[in-house]
């Protein structure tokens, strides 16, 4: 077993409480990462802030605040700006993906549904750097 | 359609007193039309089918006479009928025969003449052989592709969320390891969310787009109301007050529907209006009749068919929640728009709300309160009019 420090911080943010726990459960059990879940987005800022994850799988559309708008905030953050994000929607298909080359306006997505496999493939091949830290 | 088009207008009153008096209200009604007047019934007829008139508009008995030779006729013209006040005998003949709006004399005025005059040529205009009704048709058609483009999309994404629990359910209990009983429980319960979830969402979108055939009695509103208030008794969550604030008449005249669809569509308002107010509030439900007048038609009438001396009754059911923003109005009754946060509701309640209060010939309106929540209107045919 890895040292916790060892371990990759990934933030899930997204407004399904049971898809975040499902996707956690099958993160932690890679003994890869330390996870977290918001699930109301208008946490998220404080959550970032607090966790610092090296990287945020975030939903697209979400009550209150959507997915762009939290990417436009950490934008903005210079102490936050250098964190990776990628998506993971619904909103677009593996078709309409497949035809951006999985990057829509410079981000990863990940389109709903994806299996675990899929998606620590996606989140392994956006990490920053995958043996710091 | 724009009623002050020229067209022309045929006019059969019962003497020349009155025939100046509805001259004078037909021309402020419809300023650039050409007014045709006949005398008689047979006059009026012959007129009618040889100076290709758009509508007609008669008063009293040789009115009530001209509609049924215009029906007999097989003629495509609507015609407009005005009652004296005492004759409703009369009036309701007229509206037997075919007359596309019945008008008592002391509801006659330019607007409501104007009103009658708009929908009937409206209505003429849709189901006429013109190149409006090629426009038309066109833009339906575009509309509906439009329509269905984003009832596809949504259909899409609200599937793809659950199928992502069924997915990592299945891949987490896939994995070769022992888990405990309560793990176990747990998974498999996010799968059964997943999948009831998909169930809810193909269904309802049946519900909304596909009503089955409707089982069509006569029901007392009040008892439709009670039914609906008992199945949503649970909803707010606990420690959360929701006043019900009842105000129903009594002796309400029955109304023509198919009950567990209509307990459905109330069910689905007060859903709405208790999810509306998280942190507790007062819920109105307030029912009574209505007679409606012409007047009323200008709103509304395209959608509900009432018409003048039809009697409706009214269910009302307003919150003191958090409204509607005014930009969102507008899509309220689109497949999976909602407001609501996840695992409250996906947005098909008021697209089924619609459906079901639409397959009734009646109306519903939602609007924002003055000062704050949602008043919503269900408008109902009494047995007797359906």
């Amino acid at each position: 077993m890895n040292a916790p420090s060892r371990k990759k911080r990934i933030l899930l943010v997204d407004d399904e409480p049971f898809l975040t726990s499902l996707l956690r459960m099958n993160l932690e059990d890679t003994d890869e990462y330390e996870v977290r879940e918001e699930n109301n987005s208008l946490n998220a800022l404080d959550v970032i802030k607090e966790f610092v994850p090296d990287l945020i799988l975030l939903d697209v559309m979400m009550p209150d605040l959507d997915g762009a708008d939290i990417l436009f905030r950490l934008k903005n953050d210079q102490r936050l700006k250098h964190i990776v994000v990628v998506f993971h929607t619904a909103t677009v298909s593996r078709t309409e993906l497949t035809s951006h080359g999985g990057i829509i306006s410079g981000y990863p997505f990940l389109p709903k549904p994806a299996s675990a496999d899929q998606i620590i493939a996606f989140i392994e091949a956006n990490l920053p750097n995958p043996l710091a830290n | 359609m724009n009623q002050n088009q020229a067209t022309s207008l045929l006019l059969l009153a019962p003497d020349d007193q009155r025939g100046e008096y509805l001259r004078h209200l037909m021309r402020a009604a419809s300023k650039d039309s050409e007014i045709i007047s006949a005398a008689r019934p047979d006059e009026a007829l012959r007129k009618l089918t040889g100076a290709s008139c758009s509508a007609a508009v008669a008063e009293g008995s040789d009115g009530l006479a001209l509609i049924k030779a215009v029906s007999d006729a097989g003629l495509d013209v609507p015609v407009i009928f005005i009652a004296p006040d005492d004759e409703g005998d009369l009036f309701d003949q007229a509206r037997a025969a075919g007359a596309s709006e019945a008008i008592f004399r002391s509801e006659l005025s330019p607007d409501t003449l104007q009103n009658a005059l708009h929908y009937a040529l409206l209505y003429r205009s849709q189901d006429g052989q013109t190149e409006g009704k090629e426009k038309h048709a066109e833009v339906v058609a575009m509309e509906r592709t439009e329509s269905l483009a984003r009832l596809a999309s949504s259909i899409a994404h609200e599937v793809r969320n659950p199928l992502s629990l069924i997915i990592l359910a299945a891949d987490f209990l896939a994995k070769p390891k022992p888990l405990t009983d309560a793990v176990r429980a747990n998974v498999v319960n996010y799968l059964r969310h997943g999948a009831s979830r998909i169930e809810e969402v193909v269904t309802s979108v049946l519900a909304a787009c596909a009503p089955k055939e409707l089982a069509l009695e006569a029901h007392s509103t009040n008892e439709i109301i009670e039914e609906a208030l008992l199945s949503v008794q649970s909803r707010a969550p606990a420690g959360i007050q929701v006043n019900f604030i009842k105000d129903c008449a009594a002796n309400l005249p029955a109304v023509f529907v198919d009950r567990a669809r209509m307990v459905d569509a109330v069910r689905h308002l007060l859903t709405n209006a208790i999810d509306a107010m998280p942190t507790g509030g007062d819920i109105g439900i307030k029912s009574y009749a209505q007679i409606f007048t012409s007047s009323e038609r200008a709103d509304w009438q395209r959608e509900g068919w009432f018409r003048a001396g039809d009697v409706g009754v009214i269910i009302e059911i307003s919150d003191t929640g958090h409204g509607i923003p005014e930009d969102k109005l507008n899509h309220i009754y689109e497949l999976f728009f909602t407001t609501k946060p996840a695992g409250r509701g996906v947005g098909l309640g008021l697209a089924t709300v619609k459906k079901i209060i639409q397959i009734h010939n009646g109306r519903i309106a939602i609007t924002n309160r003055p000062k704050r929540g949602v008043l919503a209107m269900l408008t109902l045919k009494t047995a007797a009019h359906s």
